[in-house]
């Protein structure tokens, strides 16, 4: 074939595409009978009525000397990890604030951590490219660090996100600014599948963050530059299960709904959504920002969502934290602007195992626990 | 003689100046490889929208889904929500009980001696509150204080709050005391 007949394909290749998309948006645009907010209002729904002592900050736990960029919690026994941009890990316990270990990384550009399912071990990577696993069991080196007992390398780019997988202690997964996600197996160090990249259906641009289904966790999705979020069955690395289009901007932030058929979404544009993974329908948009211009509108950075799904937490880039009612579409708290906030972005939040309580970090080098003050009615 | 003719011919080219050639035309492998690469990738995603178009087809509208979550989240309870909940006679006894064993035995003569310097809601006879540790009285004593196990304070940790945790013997969940004046009057899991 003839380099113009090759550029001929190329340009009817690409029409195609765009036709066979509008077509998609008109079929699902004529099923797009309401949203969550319009069945909830319909059913007589009021939206969830918090006084201004309802969520308050309970506890801040200082420490770090930079901006924390990721957070999460264990499983079970309250201890948080956060990793900072001082360039080490802290586990916290969260119930009094103390510092339990203090690791200091062999790479300083830490993007993201993450506990593992039994609390002995937690996972972080970055700008290095690779995902390192240290044990907090194990004995401190002569300065008194906690060794790496693990790299995992082959990422050709930085690892913006991982988590474990929750009922496998030796899984873990990946997200890259390479383009692709990766299954991990911990103990070996080996890869054992790549998500994505040049040829099967991957993301075309960085991925930012991941999210394994607690219900199955055989499928887990991807958020990208590429402004979608993709659905991944970690048993067929051959192609992504489903894409998700509707933000303008590079997706952040995903986390999967509780009930384990949906997931949530925030983006540079501003907004966060809500997706209906087996149908691929946006059920709702949540957005408040109407700024006159797109360089006013802070950006969604983080988002986790309460144990009965009704609250969404989002972190925006202006140090707000909206509480949204899921079902109404409406922001019921903004803790950014509660007593004792934040003072700088929130760039990472997630829910303790029981739903207790929230922990939110930020660039102000502090993360900040957030619980239940009020009190509950007895009638 | 045509031989020695071709020699001189050769000698001849090899005293004149190289004539300057016209560049080569060199096929460019690297585009077109990317250009195939590209067309491609098109035809694969090609084919997975035709696929989703199809499935498309049979799909339930939103509302179907709208419905699912609106179940969902309405039969899930949540801790961080305000919630209503009935309050059953036989168990007014057992947790005055609780309330009183706990105020008597553990915040004041208790084991912990941090408590000695905490400020702590106490009821009145007369219904109204007080309070010490130079705190003014909070609406928090409207409600009794449930069973709470004294948490020592550290004060390396800067963060540190009054360091109240409230525990039910019923449950194994844990929640915070988000002050120091105000007692969780009910576990989580009632």
């Amino acid at each position: 074939m003839s380099f113009s007949e090759l550029k001929d394909r190329h340009v009817a290749a690409t029409a195609t595409v765009n036709t066979l998309r509008d077509r998609l948006n008109q079929k699902r645009q004529q099923l797009l009978d309401t949203d969550v907010a319009g069945y909830a209002k319909s059913q007589g729904r009021t939206a969830v009525n918090f006084s201004s002592t309802d969520l308050v900050c309970c506890r801040t736990l200082q420490g770090h000397t930079g901006k924390v960029y990721s957070l999460d919690w264990t499983p079970e026994k309250n201890r948080i990890v956060s990793a900072s941009q001082d360039g080490r890990l802290i586990i916290w316990n969260a119930l009094t604030s103390q510092k339990t270990h203090a690791i200091k990384l062999p790479c300083a550009w830490v993007m993201t951590c993450a506990f593992a399912p039994n609390g002995h071990s937690v996972a972080c990577g970055g700008l290095d490219s690779e995902c390192s696993i240290f044990n907090l069991n194990s004995q401190v080196d002569r300065d008194g660090n906690i060794p790496v007992s693990r790299v995992l390398t082959g990422h050709k780019g930085y690892v913006s996100s991982c988590e474990f997988v929750r009922d496998q202690d030796t899984r873990l997964i990946t997200g890259s600014g390479d383009q692709t996600c990766v299954l991990w197996d911990v103990t070996t160090g080996q890869r054992i599948s790549v998500f994505g990249g040049e040829f099967p259906s991957g993301h075309t641009s960085d991925v930012l963050s991941i999210s394994i289904n607690s219900s199955n966790s055989n499928m887990f999705v991807s958020g990208s530059c590429d402004a979608t979020a993709r659905l991944w069955d970690t048993r067929i690395a051959s192609r992504a299960i489903r894409t998700y289009h509707g933000h303008h901007g590079d997706v952040n932030s995903v986390k999967f709904f509780p009930d384990g058929q949906r997931f949530g979404t925030g983006s540079d544009d501003g907004t966060c959504r809500l997706f209906d993974m087996r149908t691929g329908h946006q059920l709702q948009v949540y957005s408040q920002q109407q700024a006159n211009n797109d360089q006013d509108i802070p950006i969604v950075t983080s988002i986790a969502f309460s144990i009965s799904g009704r609250l969404l937490f989002a972190g925006y880039s202006n140090g707000d934290c909206y509480v949204w009612d899921t079902l109404l579409a409406e922001v019921v708290v903004n803790l950014g602007k509660l007593q004792n906030s934040h003072e700088g972005r929130i760039s990472c939040l997630g829910l303790s195992a029981d739903g207790s309580a929230l922990c939110t970090g930020s660039w102000d080098k502090n993360l900040k626990i957030w619980a239940f003050g009020g009190h509950r009615k007895v009638i | 003689m045509a031989a020695a003719e071709a020699l001189e011919e050769k000698q001849a080219d090899a005293t004149q100046a190289p004539r300057a050639r016209s560049p080569r035309r060199y096929t460019d492998l690297c585009g077109r490889h990317r250009l195939q690469a590209r067309v491609q990738l098109l035809s694969r995603e090609i084919g997975f929208l035709e696929e989703e178009l199809q499935s498309v087809e049979g799909l339930q509208p939103v509302s179907v889904c709208c419905k699912e979550v609106d179940k969902y989240v309405g039969t899930t309870p949540d801790p961080l929500i305000p919630t209503y909940k009935k309050r059953h006679k036989s168990c007014c006894f057992s947790r005055w009980l609780r309330a009183m064993v706990c105020f008597n035995a553990t915040c004041f003569t208790g084991g912990c001696s941090s408590w000695q310097n905490r400020p702590c809601c106490t009821r009145r006879p007369n219904g109204s509150c007080s309070s010490s540790g130079g705190y003014p009285s909070r609406s928090c004593c409207s409600v009794s204080c449930s069973r709470l196990r004294c948490v020592i304070p550290r004060l390396s940790c800067p963060g540190y709050s009054c360091g109240c945790v409230c525990s039910c013997s019923n449950c194994t969940k844990v929640r915070l005391c988000p002050t120091c004046l105000c007692c969780i009057s009910h576990c989580v899991c009632e």
